[in-house]
């Protein structure tokens, strides 16, 4: 029975021409990153510019009609690369990279609105990579929020430990925080396992 | 400097409707008060919270909050177990500005505070 309305869904999605693979995570974790890894294997572009300073993405960035093929499958998708989730925003810290007290002004007013997109556009997504950084600890509410909401609106997803090149890296400490979830770990900067993650998201639909 | 700690039972708050439970918390950490809430909130619930934060944020030193529970911190427990056993248990949300430090051992949160501006 519940293999059968698996397959129903599964059958839904494989209809469907384009869906929304939006990448979520709190700020920092390499999302854009990713986006542009993704992108550039399967189009050949970028998509959004990568900074140090948090909150470089502060609004949602879309590239259309994105296809990925692994082992045979191939689906085609809208990737969504959203702003940083967080709970409090200092334009303060912003003035420790350099910025003045109006640029980090403005950079924070634009992170708040580009935080509430994020949220907003669960609503529109069809599959989900939440973006941790491995070398960070996974136990945060933040991340629990993002996840029990992606639980409750029962959007597919995989949690991509990023940032497996670092020294200091503990993807497998994400493993043992989440094991009812599917975690790939990743260097979307060095490209280390990312055909591993096409995989696991083809066989997310 | 006086802070403000305010606890409200579950029952309190609990037949709100999600805009007014988050309204009626959120007005409180505008005020710099914490809030210790005798249950958590929901996913959703803490999402429209983040939501609604960010419309306020950086009026009158308001900057959001940190949320502090059983289930946060650096342990190696497995967090679904976690989860499922601590909803019931109480969720601290603290103005930004204040949130120092939280420290956690077996069964017990300590936080620390202080006045960041």
């Amino acid at each position: 029975m519940i293999m059968n309305i698996m397959e129903k869904i599964r059958g839904l999605f494989k209809k469907r021409k384009n869906l929304n693979l939006a990448l979520y995570g709190p700020p920092n974790t390499g999302k854009t990153t990713l986006a542009n890894r993704i992108c550039k294997d399967w189009i050949g572009v970028e998509l959004g510019r990568v900074s140090e300073v948090p909150h470089e993405t502060r609004k949602v960035n879309r590239k259309e009609s994105i296809k990925i093929e692994h082992n045979g499958k191939r689906m085609w998708f809208h990737l969504l690369d959203m702003p940083g989730i967080t709970s409090k925003i200092d334009y303060r810290e912003f003035m420790k990279y350099g910025l003045t007290r109006e640029e980090s002004l403005k950079r924070a007013k634009e992170a708040a609105i580009g935080v509430i997109g994020a949220i907003r556009f669960l609503n529109l997504v069809d599959i989900a990579l939440v973006v941790f950084d491995s070398s960070e600890d996974p136990y945060t509410q933040v991340n629990l929020m993002l996840l029990g909401n992606l639980e409750a609106r029962k959007i597919p997803f995989l949690i991509v430990a990023n940032k497996i090149d670092l020294e200091g890296s503990e993807p497998e400490k994400i493993n043992e925080a989440f094991p009812q979830y599917r975690v790939v770990p990743v260097s979307a900067l060095k490209g280390i396992n990312i055909s591993s993650l096409y995989s696991e998201i083809l066989n997310l639909v | 400097m006086v802070i403000k700690l305010q606890i409200i039972q579950s029952d309190y708050i609990s037949k709100l409707p999600q805009e007014i439970k988050v309204k009626y918390i959120l007005d409180r950490l505008k005020r710099h008060n914490i809030v210790i809430l005798e249950k958590q909130l929901t996913p959703k619930e803490q999402a429209q919270l983040i939501k609604d934060t960010m419309k306020e944020i950086n009026l009158n030193g308001f900057y959001g909050f940190e949320i502090l529970s059983f289930n946060i911190g650096n342990n190696r427990k497995k967090l679904l177990k976690v989860i499922s056993k601590k909803k019931d248990s109480p969720m601290i949300i603290v103005p930004s500005n204040l949130f120092k430090q939280l420290n956690k051992e077996e069964g017990i949160l300590t936080l620390s505070i202080e006045k960041k501006g």
